[in-house]
């Protein structure tokens, strides 16, 4: 059986001069961490993008989900059930996205992404869930109909009721989200786990293309300005919204890895 | 006369809208006795659609349930309404949440396998034992609860509770062992010998004697937690 985590400084001998770390500057964590996942993948890209607010360093490695590689037995002998992304630090492996994001985030930097305030939390958790249940389904439809489809089979064809039924259920969810935005410079307030998760949905309708369903919405426009030019939560400087795949990326299936540098 | 009185602690009461058939609500009545929490309950049928009513929608726009409301502040959503009762509950600085980033870590996975893979055919089971609604294959539905135990068994393996100490994760499993008592299906817990001493020690917390009995489930009823 493959070791699908056999990549990056984890193939490199513990000495090599190459290797993370060995430059001898000191990060909270002595490990990299890895993260097992696809460039089209709503829940690896929430995790992508927390790992670059809360300041951690990761190596991407692609699982190709076109070619169904989370079913896989190498991939269901870390994940059982096939939940993505996945990710290992040293010893500890962890799959999933609500449990990848809340590890990354415990073992970043900074001050914890989820709000202390108990009815702003709710309010945080509101959006989060909303997004998972409401945007979540439609914006992965439209990837595998318009993106996915076609590199996962030459011969895919686009079923234009199933995209134009996607376009239209997002409708609801983007106008409560819009309204939300009314008075909130981030989702609640402050910058939180509810950013995250809505900017890979406008992101990747983006990508596609689908900037149309949004084009009215001038509250969500001018907050995916601010997440664009957003600095990293944990004071490095770099924009963690660049470490996002573009089309091209997508197709190529190419992930960045997050690196953090100076603060 | 002490010239200070320590200030008493404002009480907590909430009213809760809910469904005894509905593991989520089920949930927010454990966190509530988990966490203190005076929670007054009132029934939305949710078989009979009563979430998709203007007038509920009018509240929660998007249908979720169950709906929560104290004073002028109000959530819907599962995690929405969980995460509430924790933070306001007793025991401020003892939150549910795991403080360590690997047990915070499994927690969720665990309570992402709960929501996503097991309660959706826990949810055909119910409706078919209990209120003879035929929604779903349920020898499907078992297979799939099956698979899924199967794992958290192998999981708890030498564990108090499911990633160690009393977590999120243990609320989201005790609502799922939960229902599938009620729907006749306790074997599946308790012929799995992990499972079994986990069911055992969350039965024996307090917080279990508020769930919703057969009776109620089937009554459609809600009891309140003092």
């Amino acid at each position: 059986m493959a070791d699908l985590f056999h990549y990056g400084s984890a193939a490199k001998a513990l000495d090599a001069d190459d290797r993370y770390g060995s430059d001898g500057e000191m990060k909270k964590t002595q490990y990299v961490m890895q993260l097992l996942g696809f460039p089209g993948d709503v829940d690896t890209l929430k995790c992508l993008l927390i790992a670059a607010e809360k300041g951690i360093e990761v190596e991407s490695g692609i699982l190709d989900m076109t070619r169904s590689e989370q079913n896989s037995a190498d991939y269901r002998a870390i994940s059982p059930f096939g939940l993505t992304p996945a990710l290992k630090e040293a010893y500890y492996t962890i799959a999933g996205e609500p449990g990848t994001s809340v590890f990354i985030e415990g073992r970043g930097l900074g001050n914890r992404l989820a709000p202390r305030n108990a009815a702003v939390l709710a309010t945080e958790m509101y959006w989060m869930e909303v997004g998972n249940d409401d945007m979540q389904p439609h914006v992965e439809t439209l990837m595998m109909q318009k993106v996915c489809g076609q590199m996962a089979d030459p011969a895919f064809v686009t079923n234009d009721i199933a995209v134009q039924a996607a376009r239209e259920a997002l409708a609801e969810p983007l106008d409560a989200f819009d309204e939300q935005l009314t008075s909130n410079e981030f989702v609640v307030g402050v910058y939180s786990f509810a950013d995250i998760h809505w900017t890979i949905y406008i992101h990747l309708l983006t990508v596609m293309g689908e900037g149309v369903l949004f084009a009215r919405h001038s509250n969500i426009k001018a907050w995916f300005g601010r997440i664009k030019a957003h600095k990293s939560f944990s004071g490095q400087d770099i924009i963690s919204y660049s470490f996002l795949p573009t089309l091209d990326e997508i197709k190529a299936k190419v992930m960045k890895d997050i690196e953090c540098g100076e603060f | 006369m002490p010239f200070f009185r320590k200030k008493k602690k404002e009480e907590v009461r909430m009213t809760i809208r809910g469904f005894p058939g509905d593991a989520n609500t089920c949930k927010c009545l454990l966190m509530a006795a988990e966490k203190k929490v005076k929670l007054d309950v009132e029934v939305i049928d949710v078989l009979a659609g009563d979430c998709d009513q203007e007038a509920y929608r009018s509240i929660s726009p998007f249908g979720k349930y169950p709906y929560l409301e104290e004073g002028d502040f109000s959530t819907t959503s599962i995690s929405a309404v969980l995460s509430f009762l924790d933070v306001r509950g007793e025991g401020n600085n003892s939150l549910l949440n795991s403080k360590k980033a690997q047990l915070f870590g499994q927690q969720n996975y665990w309570s992402q396998i709960s929501r996503e893979l097991c309660e959706p055919s826990v949810d055909v089971v119910v409706k078919a034992s209990i209120y003879g609604i035929e929604g779903g294959d349920l020898d499907v539905a078992k297979s799939q609860i099956s698979a899924v135990l199967d794992e958290l068994n192998n999981f708890i393996d030498n564990k108090e509770y499911i990633v160690g100490d009393y977590s999120f994760a243990d609320i989201h499993w005790t609502a799922v062992a939960h229902m599938l008592v009620l729907a006749g299906e306790e074997n599946m817990v308790i012929s799995r010998s992990n499972l079994n001493a986990w069911f055992g020690r969350v039965k024996a917390r307090s917080s279990y004697l508020g769930l919703p009995s057969l009776d109620d489930v089937k009554n459609k009823q809600l009891r309140s937690v003092a």
